[in-house]
C-alpha cells in the first residue's frame, strides 16, 4: 500500500462515522490496514480482476435496484453515494492483497476489455487506494451531517494524503502556511458557496414569479393564510399612478383594488354571483362610463402593463370613468373587478373617482355569510370587544382598535394550526399574520356583527418617486382589505397594521432594478403611446438601415477589385550621387565623335579601348588622371573635397576646350 | 462535419496535454474530486460534497499561484543514439546544466516533441487499422482514428523524468528511457523543467529549445541462415559500376575499338591523341546479386500490412550476407528507387534509414515497379518480393521474372485470414510464404 500508514483506516473511519455505518467501516478498515501486517499474498490475473470488478458492479447496480424498490426516488441517489465505499471494497482488497499491488485498467472498463481483445492496446496499472480516499469523502459528504467535523475531516484527511508527495524542494514550513491558507479560505468559500445557493435560489423563484405573475382571478383568490415560512416580495415595479388633483397629498396613501370576493371557504376566497357584464364606451372608443358622476371626485392617471392587451383594472372606491383607454372591451362584475381585452401592450389611462359612487353591487346574504368552522372564534371576538349590536361606526372602530392594539404583522409563520382553523388559530394563539389574515378575520367579524363585508385585493399607492416625478406601485405593495357596506355605501376598511408598508421593504438593489424598470417604462410608454404598437409600425423603417447594411457587406465581400497594370513613372529619379559628374560630357563628347561606350563597358575598359583608336592629339592619355577623380566622386562613400570637385570640372572643361576643334581619329 | 470534428479534437488535445502537463498525478485525482464533488455538491443543501470542492479548489489555486514564481535558468544538451528501433526501449543521456545561483533540487524534465497532431487532409485521409470494425458512429466521428493517429505520430509517451539535484554552475545528468512506436523521425523540439510546488499538485515551467531528430528504424525480425535462389552473374564495370555511377576503379587497359562496343567505353582523349578510336577495358567479375523489391502500392497512407512489409524488408537487408554479394532494395514511391548495397558499396544501416522513411505510393500502378525490377533482370541473381497483396500484376510480373530466368522467393504480407491461392506458381511452392500480420515472426522463422 502506498498510502500513509492508517490513512486508508482513517477514512474509511470517517465515512463510517459521517453515514452510520459503523460496523462496516471498522471491519473494512482492519481488513485494509492489515494487509500490512499481513505477508501472505495472492497472484491475481486479470481476468481475476476483471471479475471482481464485474462483481463490484453488480453490487453497485444491485444496491442501486433495492434502493429504487425500497425508498424513495428523490434520496436514492444520496444512499447510493453513501454506500459506493461498501461496493468497491472487494477490488480494493482484492488489490491490497495481490502480488502486484496494483489493478490493470483494462479490468475496470468493458469497453477497454473488448478493445483489448480486437487488438493490442496500451493499457497501465492503476494504484485504487487514493481514488477510493476520494470516493470515500464524497460518500461522507452524502450523509449530509452538517457539522464542521466533516470540513475538518476532509482537511484532516487530504492533508494526510498529501504529506508524502509535497516537494522537498520546499521547507516544511511553507507547505504547512499553504495548507492552512488553503483550508481557511475553503472554510470560508463553503460558506460562500451555501450562501450565494441561498440567494440564487432565492433570486431564481422571484424571476419565475415575476416571470409568470397574472393579475388577479376574479372569481378565486388563493390566500396564504395556514402556510407555513415567510413570504417574500420582489420590488418589481408594476406600475405607475400620477394625480391629476390640484392637492394631490390628500388622496395618497390611496387603495387600487383589482378584484373583490364574497365567500370565504378553507383559506380561498371566491366570488359568489361574480358574472361579468359588458361595458359600452363614449363615440371616442376609449372613454368608458362606469356610474354617473358626482359632484365632487378626483382625477389619477395610471401607466400599467397589460399583459397581451389583457387584464384587471386597478381602480380606486368609487371609480365612475375611465378615461384613454383604447380597449375593444371592457367588463365589470358585481363585487367592482374591472376587465379589459385586446388592448395595448401598456396603457395609461385617467381614473375619475368620487364618494357616493355606487360602483359595486348592493350587498345581498352572501355579504353577511360566515363558515360554520369560524363562526366560534369570531363570536368569541365579538364577545370579547363587546360589538354586539353596536353601530356600525362604533363596531369597525372597536375592530380597527382591537387589531392595532393586540396583534402584530408578521409575514413568516412559524407553527401551524393543529384541530382549529387557520384564522381561528390567528385570532386565539398566534395574534400575528399578514394582510390576508387581517382582511379575512375583519370581514368575519363584521359579518357577524352584522355589517356587510367583502373581501379586495389591489394595491397601496404610497410612494413617491422623486426621479420618475410620480407614485410607484411595486410588487410588494400588494394588499388585502375589506369592504364595508356602512352608511348605503362600500367603504375600504383597512385593519392591518401599517407597519407592513416598513416590514416589506427589504431590497437588496433598489436603485439599479428601479433605474432598469425607468427604461423598460419610457420605452413602453413610447412604443405604446395612442394605443398603437409603435414598434411593429415603424419597424418596417429598421429594415432600411439592415438592408443598407446587407447590400454594403455583399457588394464589399463581392467586388473584384480592378487592377490596373500601372506604368513606371517615368519621372521617378532616384538620386545618384555623382551623376551630375563633369567627366560625362567627356563621354558623350568623345561618343559623339565615333567613340560611343558600349553599354557593357566600364569606363576605364571604354578609355583602355579607345585610346589606340584617337589622335594624340586628344590626349585620351589625360583622361585616366579625370577617371580616378570621376570615379571617387562617383563611387566613393565620402565623396570629393570641394576643391577637388571644382578641379574635375575645370579639368573637364579644359580638355573640352582642347578638342573641341580636335577630329577624332 | 468532419472538420468540426476534426477542430474539436485538436482543441481539446491542447486543453488535455496542457492539463496532463501541468498537474501532478496528485493534481490530477485533486482535480478529479473538484469535478465530481462539483457535481454532487451542486446543491449544498443536499450534501456536504460543496465543502470539499471548496476546499480542494483552494489547495489548487494556491498551487496554481505558487506555479507563476519559478525563475531558473537552465541549459541543456541531449545526447542521442544514432538510430532507435520502432518498439525497442532506447536510452539516451540529458544533460541538465544549472545556470542560476541556487541549488536546484527536485525537479522534474519533460521532454518536448513536435506538435503530434495530424493535418485535417491526414486525419481524413488516414483511416485506422480495422476502422470498418468500428461501429458507424465511431466511424462518423473519428475518435479512435485521431487517438491512433496522436499515439502514432507521437512516438514516445510524455513522462516527468526525475532530475537529480544540480549544484550552482554544475550539471546533472539525467538517463531517459522512451519507446518509440512507430519508424520514422522522431523530432524533439525543447525540453520543460518543471518544478512541481510545495502541495506537490502543479508544475511550474522553464522550457528550453533543443531541436533534434531521431532516426528510428522499422522493426527487424531474426531470419534464419537464408539461401537465396540464383547463381553468380556477370556484371560488367565490376563492383564499382554496379550502381551505375562513378568511374571504375578496376580499369584494365585501353585496346582498338570493336564495332559493337558501347559509346560509353570510348576513350576519347586516346582518340583525340592517337587519331583512332580506343575503348576502355574492365575487369570482368562475377557476382550474386538480389533484388529485395518492395512493394508500397495501397491507396491506404498507413495499413498494418505495410508495416509489416517493411519491416521484413529490413530484416533482409540485415540478415543478407552482403560481404560477397550485392542486395537491391527496390521499391517506388514519386518514381522507382533503386539502393544497392554490399561489397562496400552502401552499407546496410543506410538501406534501414531508407526503410525508416519509405511511404506508401497511391497514384503510380504497380507497373512503375516491375518495369524497374524487369530492367534489371540480367543482372540478378535472385529476387526477393516483399507484397502487399497477390494480385494478377503481381502474379504476371512474378510469371514474367521466371521467364526470364530469375529465381523468385514471394513474401505476401496479409491480415489474418485472408484467402491467397498462389496457384500461379505452384510449381515452387517452398518459395511463396504467405505471412499473416501478427504472426509474422514464426511465419520468417519457416523460411
Amino acid at each position: 500500500m502506498k498510502t500513509p500508514l492508517f490513512l486508508m483506516a482513517a477514512s474509511l473511519l470517517f465515512w463510517g462515522w459521517q453515514t452510520g455505518l459503523w460496523m462496516f467501516a471498522v471491519i473494512m478498515a482492519f481488513m485494509l490496514e492489515g494487509a500490512r501486517f499481513v505477508r501472505v499474498r495472492w497472484e491475481f490475473s486479470l481476468s481475476d480482476f476483471s471479475r471482481i470488478a464485474d462483481v463490484c458492479t453488480l453490487i453497485f447496480v444491485g444496491t442501486v435496484i433495492y434502493l429504487f424498490a425500497s425508498e424513495k426516488p428523490a434520496r436514492i441517489i444520496f444512499i447510493v453515494l453513501q454506500w459506493m465505499p461498501l461496493s468497491f471494497f472487494p477490488l480494493l482488497i482484492f488489490q491490497e492483497y495481490s502480488t502486484v499491488g496494483k489493478v490493470d485498467i483494462r479490468a475496470l472498463s468493458l469497453i477497454l476489455r473488448k478493445q483489448d481483445k480486437d487488438r493490442n492496446h496500451h493499457s497501465f496499472a492503476l494504484d485504487l487506494t487514493y481514488p477510493y480516499l476520494g470516493v470515500c469523502m464524497l460518500s461522507a459528504s452524502a450523509a449530509n451531517m452538517r457539522t464542521p467535523w466533516f470540513y475538518a475531516g476532509v482537511v484532516i484527511l487530504s492533508v494526510w494524503g498529501l504529506a508524502p508527495v509535497r516537494s522537498r524542494r520546499f521547507m516544511p514550513a511553507i507547505w504547512i502556511t499553504m495548507i492552512i491558507l488553503a483550508a481557511v479560505a475553503g472554510y470560508i468559500g463553503h460558506i460562500g458557496l451555501n450562501r450565494l445557493q441561498s440567494i440564487i435560489e432565492q433570486k431564481g423563484i422571484e424571476w419565475l414569479a415575476d416571470s409568470v405573475r397574472d393579475d388577479a382571478d376574479p372569481y378565486h383568490n388563493v390566500t396564504a393564510i395556514g402556510d407555513i415560512g415567510t413570504l417574500k416580495f420582489s420590488d418589481r415595479i408594476l406600475f405607475r399612478v400620477i394625480s391629476l388633483s390640484s392637492f394631490p397629498g390628500s388622496l395618497f396613501p390611496l387603495l387600487l383594488r383589482e378584484a373583490g370576493y364574497n365567500m370565504y371557504q378553507y383559506a380561498r376566497w371566491f366570488a359568489m354571483g361574480g358574472k361579468f357584464s359588458e361595458i359600452q364606451p363614449d363615440d371616442d372608443k376609449t372613454t368608458w362610463k362606469l356610474s354617473p358622476e358626482p359632484e365632487t371626485f378626483a382625477a389619477i392617471r395610471i401607466s400599467a402593463y397589460l399583459r397581451e392587451g389583457t387584464g384587471m383594472l386597478k381602480l380606486p372606491a368609487g371609480t365612475f370613468e375611465i378615461e384613454d383607454l383604447p380597449v375593444s372591451k371592457m367588463e365589470r362584475n358585481p363585487l367592482g373587478a374591472v376587465r379589459v381585452e385586446e388592448g395595448p401592450g401598456m396603457a395609461a389611462y385617467t381614473v375619475r373617482f368620487g364618494s357616493h359612487v355606487a360602483f359595486d353591487s348592493p350587498p345581498n346574504n352572501s355579504d353577511l355569510s360566515v363558515p360554520q368552522r369560524e363562526i366560534s372564534a369570531v363570536n368569541e371576538v365579538i364577545r370579547k370587544i363587546d360589538i354586539a349590536s353596536k353601530p356600525p361606526d362604533e363596531i369597525l372602530n372597536s375592530v380597527t382598535a382591537f387589531f392595532r392594539n393586540n396583534f402584530t404583522y408578521s409575514l413568516t409563520q412559524s407553527s401551524q394550526a393543529q384541530g382549529i382553523t387557520p384564522v381561528a388559530f390567528f385570532l386565539r394563539r398566534s395574534l400575528s399574520g399578514h394582510c390576508e389574515y387581517f382582511a379575512t378575520a375583519t370581514v368575519l367579524i363584521l359579518r357577524a356583527a352584522g355589517i356587510p363585508a367583502r373581501y379586495a385585493t389591489g394595491y397601496l399607492v404610497h410612494e413617491f418617486s422623486p426621479f420618475e416625478k410620480c407614485f410607484i406601485v411595486r410588487e410588494r405593495d400588494a394588499h388585502a382589505w375589506v369592504s364595508a357596506y356602512i352608511r348605503g355605501e362600500w367603504q375600504a376598511v383597512d385593519t392591518t397594521p401599517p407597519a407592513w408598508i416598513e416590514m416589506r421593504n427589504d431590497s437588496v438593489f433598489p436603485y439599479l432594478s428601479d433605474l432598469w424598470s425607468w427604461f423598460v417604462f419610457t420605452f413602453s410608454d413610447w412604443r405604446w403611446r395612442n394605443g398603437e404598437d409603435r414598434v411593429t409600425k415603424h419597424s418596417v423603417w429598421l429594415l432600411i438601415p439592415l438592408f443598407i447594411i446587407l447590400v454594403r457587406r455583399l457588394y464589399f465581400s463581392k467586388q473584384v477589385k480592378r487592377i490596373k497594370a500601372e506604368k513606371p513613372s517615368e519621372s521617378i529619379s532616384h538620386p545618384v550621387p555623382g551623376a551630375d559628374s563633369d567627366f560625362y560630357q567627356i563621354e558623350k563628347k568623345l561618343g559623339e565623335s565615333g567613340f560611343a561606350r558600349y553599354p557593357w563597358e566600364t569606363l576605364s575598359v571604354w578609355i583602355k579601348r579607345i585610346e589606340s583608336h584617337c589622335s594624340p592629339d586628344m590626349s585620351v592619355g589625360q583622361l585616366y588622371v579625370l577617371l580616378r577623380l570621376h570615379y571617387r566622386y562617383r563611387f566613393d562613400p565620402e565623396g570629393i573635397f570641394p576643391d577637388e570637385r571644382i578641379l574635375l570640372k575645370t579639368k573637364v572643361q579644359e580638355w573640352l576646350s582642347k578638342n573641341e576643334s580636335t577630329p577624332a581619329a | 462535419m468532419k472538420r468540426l470534428f476534426y477542430l474539436n479534437f485538436r482543441f481539446f488535445y491542447v486543453i488535455q496535454h496542457r492539463i496532463t502537463r501541468r498537474l501532478t498525478k496528485s493534481g490530477l485525482l485533486a482535480v478529479s474530486l473538484i469535478i465530481v464533488s462539483a457535481v454532487i455538491g451542486l446543491d449544498t443543501n443536499q450534501t456536504l460534497a460543496y465543502q470539499s470542492f471548496s476546499f480542494f479548489s483552494c489547495l489548487l489555486l494556491i498551487s496554481g499561484i505558487w506555479t507563476c514564481f519559478f525563475r531558473g535558468r537552465f541549459a541543456v544538451s541531449r545526447i542521442l543514439p544514432r538510430f532507435g528501433t520502432a518498439g525497442e526501449s532506447l536510452v539516451y543521456r540529458l544533460v541538465v546544466e544549472n545556470l542560476s545561483l541556487k541549488i536546484q533540487k527536485g525537479l522534474y524534465l519533460f521532454e518536448d516533441m513536435e506538435d503530434p497532431r495530424p493535418s485535417f487532409e491526414e486525419f481524413a485521409d488516414t483511416p485506422e487499422p480495422d476502422e470498418d470494425r468500428r461501429n458507424l458512429f465511431d466511424q462518423a466521428v473519428g475518435f479512435y482514428r485521431w487517438q491512433w493517429l496522436i499515439c502514432r505520430k507521437q512516438g514516445q509517451e510524455a513522462k516527468a523524468w526525475a532530475i537529480p539535484a544540480i549544484p550552482v554552475m554544475a550539471s546533472s545528468q539525467v538517463n531517459i528511457e522512451i519507446k518509440p512506436s512507430a519508424r520514422g523521425y522522431l523530432r524533439f523540439t525543447g525540453i520543460t523543467v518543471a518544478r512541481p510546488d510545495p502541495l506537490g499538485l502543479m508544475y511550474a515551467f522553464v522550457r528550453i529549445p533543443a531541436p533534434q531528430s531521431l532516426l528510428v528504424l522499422p522493426k527487424r525480425y531474426d531470419l534464419p541462415q537464408i539461401h537465396l535462389p540464383g547463381t553468380r552473374r556477370y556484371h560488367s564495370g565490376g563492383v564499382s559500376l554496379t550502381s551505375s555511377v562513378g568511374d571504375s576503379e578496376e580499369f584494365v587497359s585501353l585496346r582498338d575499338y570493336r564495332p559493337g562496343d558501347s559509346l560509353r567505353k570510348i576513350h576519347w582523349k586516346s582518340w583525340a591523341k592517337t587519331g583512332k578510336p580506343a575503348v576502355k577495358e574492365y575487369q570482368d567479375e562475377f557476382f550474386v546479386r538480389h533484388a529485395l523489391v518492395l512493394d508500397t502500392f495501397q491507396q491506404a497512407a498507413y495499413s498494418e500490412v505495410f508495416e509489416e512489409a517493411v519491416s521484413a524488408a529490413a530484416s533482409f537487408a540485415c540478415s543478407v550476407r552482403t560481404q560477397d554479394s550485392l542486395l537491391d532494395l527496390i521499391f517506388a514511391g514519386p518514381e522507382a528507387y533503386c539502393f544497392t548495397s554490399g561489397r562496400g558499396l552502401f552499407h546496410t544501416d543506410k538501406i534501414l534509414e531508407i526503410l525508416a522513411s519509405v511511404r506508401v505510393c497511391k497514384d503510380r500502378p504497380f507497373g512503375a515497379l516491375s518495369q524497374a525490377v524487369i530492367g534489371r533482370a540480367e543482372v540478378l541473381s535472385g529476387c526477393i518480393c516483399i507484397f502487399l497483396s497477390w494480385d494478377e500484376t503481381r502474379k504476371a510480373f512474378i510469371r514474367e521474372l521466371r521467364s526470364l530466368g530469375v529465381p523468385v522467393l514471394v513474401l505476401v504480407i496479409t491480415e489474418p485470414q485472408t484467402d491467397v491461392s498462389p496457384e500461379t506458381i505452384s510449381d515452387i511452392p517452398e518459395n511463396f510464404r504467405l505471412l499473416e500480420t501478427g504472426r509474422i515472426r514464426e511465419g520468417l522463422a519457416l523460411l
